[in-house]
């Protein structure tokens, strides 16, 4: 009989979350110095920290060209991750490319970094095909616009990967609105009681369109949820992407010695709009835009670099070229890239198509040609 | 391809139709609930992808004892229980699929999938095309379903239309133990994910059922009864009550009605039903729940689209009223049985 | 640079605007710009946004100058371009994507020729195919013009109408269906006699010296006169075939309602002579008379062309020896009579030259039998013959 377990597997003593948000770099690019952040401190190899550099500098010059294509009427509509490349890069950086991620859908950073290409990333916001194409190549699944949803994917992606005797670790990317969803409550309790290898990172960006933090949770933070499933909870400061990594790293540590999920809150901030066709003036100051603009993740983790030696002239422009040339071939497949055919729709939707659907087919077919003919 | 194994093709998909009944060795005789248990004891034996998992599941074999023994014969890892929380049933086993694993979860009751709505609607269903076809959902839900128990609130819905509404869903609801060990078997074996309507008033059928020879496919109807008056077309819990209908009918009216069980809503066979229609030339539709916009509604639209010009009589529908399912001691004066069905029968035979 | 002027129009930058003010022109008229550099900047409320270039070119057109509010929509700036881009469409975007799009309320569809369409049940419409019945043609005779399998049935082997086809209409129409329509219902016999008609002659010779021309007694006259006796003592004949509610009934008619032929220019007549039984032969003579004048003219009442209840049909005015005529519905006998003149009959065992006519009763037989129209065509034959014995019914 299987077992009736009466001891919780965590007990009150374990858990305590710190509101203080882990930061090994200060918003004025000096490292942080405090006890806790100091025992997350690691000596990351100088092409590492280059990398990472880089990775969120491309990422922003992309997002820009993103946003340009939009207000040129290319792409139906863009959701902005200015001012949030440290929280996603950071985290995504520490695992290896075989770990799944399943992202909402305001983590191009985190594409960048697993090699998805601009087109494939452009595919969705043109309107070209949904969710993510081709994406699971790199084992990043397609984006979620349902919000909150993938939380439980990703749960059920590292339950399978406990079945299949996988080293590995599932992380996902869920918003500050993401955590007020049934749905997220649901997959960060049962990662809990299946002690499930997962990671939730909680990109708290402060706005769920217009709608504050304030408004989606009374508690003392995010992170503090994790009492309450059984499982540790972190707050780390999302614009600092070596505590990011630090963090992320720990937890996926924890998470691959069979030490079951985390919930990290990054503390990071929105500097665009929800979307492209939203205006953000109408609902928040720009005093609070100008205190954001000042904990910048590139500017900050610049400074450091130079204070390190990382950071060159080459290096910068090495980062200026890659920049240049992935916003040209996001605006190249954009704009020239052709249409898929309506047959498609058709045929993806079953391994074996219906005999129904087949004639529905065949009816668009000949609406077309009609149309040609006419 | 992001699935780690490739599935094995099933020794049944790729046959050609077979005759609808054939010898049969001997088999041992089972109830609906047994036969669905063996299917899910065979399938996971065959194939180690297979899981099951829902809420009662596990430790005390499912509450109508069809998951029985899955437990202990496949361990804790393949067979396992829930917290209650149905979306995010369906949510994992979408997770699971992502990652090549083949999930058989379990929805209590069909009242309670409801809480899984938005994980089967948006996600479920969608996955596969909204990847171009590059991640497959070979998920199989299983719901008891639909009335005729007796049951206390949220215990007897149809929820058929909501998943034939929804695209990329397949619908399938036996009406024999040995169609429900059937159609479970492909239907976890199906790349498609399947809303598998157990209709939970024939649990207790019991037939010989042969789990050696391949039953008829999915997307096969099958003709239960032969006629030449009327056609009548339903699946699931009711196929037997038209089955005797029909008998009544021929014995007290002389009335020859021929039975049809679909077996599968998507996808459909609408030969089957276009063949006996045409021959003659009167439909009758007859399925649980509201009338609005119940399958009867997309059946006739069907029917009277494609065979107008063979109808002898418009398309009725025998189904349950548009209200709420009512309480249990007032259930046998809503759902329909022999004396609605019959109606519409004699309704379509006075048609000048 | 040769190429073409593109226009880039004020963007949309945030819900429900409608407008936006050009702070400052980063460009003018004649610069080269590349692919992004910023345009100009434009205040929405209170944020001030920067505008990339969405095409490398020269600048050939600034849509407004520094200050200037322009609407979403507006020419922003017109740059000349070498790229060869696709027409845009003016969509405005939304917070999910690129906005409501017009075109989709457009058709591809031509005019269509729009008709009623026929009413028809789906077997109906099947046996219209099968009998290649164009449904269009039909008038239904069912319930709010619903077209029924008779009256497909019934236009089945209908061919079209050539040039050479005549349509029947108004009295050639009527005569057509009532002579259907007797024939259909009417299961008719007919018997036939040989009349001398010397006395008749005389008779008629006799009066005509009398009357002048004032009046016309013609031979036919004086039948219809004899024939009202004759039709007074053989009542059946002078009836009807009448289906009621309690079963089929003879309806015995005690007036004389005499209808009879007349070759009028649009065709067979047939008007009535009211109560004949109580006309004397001078006044019966008027009446005839006034009655075929106003045929010919096309003159006759409606009333004058209905209620008979017994007709002749005098084909021998019109030089015809013999003939069956047709009943006129639903009358249960008519009277035909033949032309008179002089033919061989025997008499006394010698044969001689009479002026003979011949008179054929076609009747209704399920009121009048053989025997019955052997009885009336017998006695009219001997008033006939021997006109001075009507005195005795007088």
């Amino acid at each position: 009989m299987a077992g009736i377990d009466a001891t919780p597997r965590t007990s009150e003593s374990q858990l305590g979350v710190e509101l203080d948000p882990i930061q090994l770099v200060a918003p004025d690019g000096t490292p942080t110095a405090s006890s806790i952040s100091s025992k997350y401190r690691r000596n990351l190899p100088p092409e590492t920290l280059a990398w990472l550099y880089e990775s969120m500098v491309v990422t922003r010059e992309l997002d820009t060209e993103f946003v340009n294509l939009q207000r040129q009427g290319e792409l139906a509509l863009f959701a902005s991750c200015r001012g949030q490349e440290a929280a996603q890069i950071g985290a995504a950086a520490c695992l290896p490319k075989t770990d799944w991620l399943f992202p909402q859908y305001r983590e191009i950073g985190a594409f960048l970094l697993r090699g998805l290409t601009p087109a494939q990333m452009g595919a969705v916001w043109r309107g070209k095909w949904h969710g993510g194409l081709n994406f699971t190549e790199k084992c990043v699944a397609p984006i979620s616009i349902p919000i909150g949803t993938q939380g439980l994917h990703a749960v059920g992606a590292a339950m399978a990967a406990q079945r299949l005797g996988e080293e590995s670790v599932t992380l996902t990317f869920l918003g500050d609105g993401a955590t007020s969803e049934g749905d997220t409550h649901e997959a960060l309790n049962f990662a809990a009681v299946f002690n499930a290898p997962c990671i939730f990172v909680v990109q708290n960006n402060h706005w769920a369109i217009s709608v504050p933090v304030s408004r989606q949770q009374a508690g003392p933070s995010i992170a503090h949820r994790a009492i309450g499933y059984g499982m540790p909870g972190i707050r780390v400061d999302g614009n600092d992407v070596l505590a990011c990594y630090a963090v992320t790293a720990e937890a996926a540590k924890r998470a691959r010695g069979g030490g079951g999920p985390t919930l990290i809150e990054a503390i990071t901030y929105r500097m665009g709009p929800h979307t492209t066709s939203d205006d953000p003036t109408r609902y928040r100051s720009d005093e609070e835009l100008e205190y954001w603009a000042a904990r910048d993740p590139i500017q900050r983790y610049r400074t450091y670099l130079q204070a390190e030696g990382v950071w060159s002239e080459r290096l910068e422009e090495r980062v200026a070229a890659k920049s240049k040339r992935l916003r040209a071939e996001l605006r190249e497949s954009t704009v020239n890239g052709d249409d898929f055919d309506i047959t498609d729709v058709f045929d993806t939707v079953y391994h074996d198509i219906t005999p129904d659907l087949l004639a529905q087919r065949e009816q668009v077919l000949a609406e077309i040609a009609m149309e040609a003919g006419a | 391809m992001t699935q780690i194994i490739e599935r094995p093709p099933f020794h049944g998909e790729d046959e050609p139709r077979r005759p609808l009944f054939t010898s049969v060795p001997p088999a041992p005789t089972l109830t609906m609930a047994q036969a669905i248990n063996r299917a899910l004891h065979d399938a996971m034996a065959s194939d180690e992808r297979v899981l099951v998992f829902g809420e009662d599941v596990a430790t005390l074999g499912g509450v109508f004892r069809v998951t029985e023994g899955l437990a202990e014969t496949f361990g804790e890892q393949r067979c396992f229980d829930t917290p209650l929380a149905e979306s995010a049933i369906i949510g994992i086993a979408i997770g699971m699929a992502i990652r090549g694993l083949v999930p058989v979860p379990e929805i209590q009751f069909d009242g309670f999938a409801a809480p899984a709505f938005d994980q089967i609607v948006s996600h479920l269903a969608k996955y596969r095309m909204r990847t171009r076809g590059d991640v497959e959902m070979p998920v199989t839900i299983r719901i008891p379903s639909f009335g005729g128990i007796g049951a206390v609130e949220h215990h007897s819905e149809s929820t058929e239309s909501y998943w034939l509404h929804t695209a990329g869903l397949k619908v399938v609801s036996p009406s024999t133990p040995t169609d429900a060990y059937w159609l479970l078997r492909q239907s976890i074996t199906c790349r498609d994910p399947i809303v598998f309507l157990e209709p939970k008033r024939r649990y207790w059928l019991r037939e010989p059922v042969d789990t050696e020879t391949p039953g008829l496919p999915i997307g096969r109807a099958a003709i239960r009864r032969s006629g030449d008056d009327v056609t009548v077309i339903t699946y699931g819990p009711l196929v037997a009550t038209a089955v005797s209908a029909a008998e009544l009918a021929a014995q007290q009216h002389g009335w020859s009605v021929e039975v049809v069980d679909l077996r599968s809503l998507n996808p459909l066979d609408f030969d089957t039903v276009a063949e006996s229609v045409r021959r003659t030339g009167r439909a009758v539709v007859m399925h649980e729940g509201p009338r609005t916009l119940g399958f009867g509604a997309e059946l006739a639209a069907r029917i009277q689209e494609e065979l107008f010009y063979d109808l002898e009589a418009p398309v009725l529908r025998a189904t349950g009223f548009d209200t709420p399912f009512p309480p249990a001691r007032l259930e046998k004066l809503w759902l329909p049985g022999v004396d609605r069905l019959l109606d519409c029968v004699q309704r379509t035979l006075e048609q000048p | 640079m040769t190429g073409h002027v593109r226009d880039f129009f004020v963007p949309d930058l945030g819900e429900g605007l409608e407008d936006a003010t050009i702070t400052s022109w980063s460009v003018m008229v004649g610069d080269t710009v590349e692919l992004n550099q910023t345009l100009c900047t434009v205040e929405t409320n209170k944020a001030e946004v920067e505008i990339p270039s969405p095409f490398a070119g020269r600048i050939a057109e600034l849509g407004g100058g520094e200050g200037e509010t322009l609407n979403v929509g507006a020419v922003l700036v017109r740059i000349e371009t070498e790229a060869q881009l696709p027409a845009e469409t003016k969509r405005k975007p939304v917070l999910v994507g690129y906005g409501a799009d017009e075109e989709m309320d457009d058709s591809r569809r031509g005019p269509r020729h729009t008709s009623t369409r026929p009413r028809a049940k789906p077997p109906v419409r099947k046996l219209a195919s099968e009998l290649n019945v164009d449904l269009n043609e039909l008038v239904g005779s069912g319930a709010d013009g619903v077209i029924t399998r008779e009256d497909v049935l019934a236009s089945a082997g209908r061919s079209a109408p050539s040039a050479d086809m005549v349509a029947v209409s108004g009295v050639r129409a009527e005569m057509a269906r009532r002579m259907s329509l007797s024939r259909r219902e009417i299961p008719d016999a007919h018997a036939t006699v040989e009349v001398d008609g010397t006395n008749l002659l005389r008779l008629r010779d006799r009066m005509r010296e009398q009357t002048g021309d004032d009046v016309t007694v013609t031979p036919f006259v004086l039948t219809l006169r004899l024939l009202t006796i004759a039709l007074a003592h053989h009542q059946n004949l002078n009836a009807t075939w009448v289906d009621t509610t309690a079963g089929p009934q003879i309806h015995l008619h005690s007036a004389v309602h005499l209808g009879f032929g007349v070759a009028a220019p649009r065709g067979l007549l047939v008007p009535v002579v009211k109560d004949a039984q109580d006309k004397t032969t001078r006044e019966l003579a008027g009446v005839v008379a006034r009655l075929i004048e106003d045929a010919r003219a096309g003159t006759l009442m409606p009333t004058e062309l209905q209620g008979s209840t017994f007709t002749v049909s005098n084909f021998g005015a019109l030089g015809l020896d013999d003939g069956v005529p047709v009943i006129n519905y639903p009358e249960a006998a008519i009277l035909g009579m033949g032309s008179l003149r002089p033919r061989p009959v025997v008499v006394d065992g010698e044969v001689v030259a009479r002026p003979t006519m011949s008179l054929t009763c076609a009747f209704d037989h399920r009121i009048v039998d053989g025997a019955q129209a052997a009885a009336f065509l017998t006695e009219l034959r001997g008033l006939i013959e021997a006109p001075e014995l009507a005195l005795l019914d007088l």
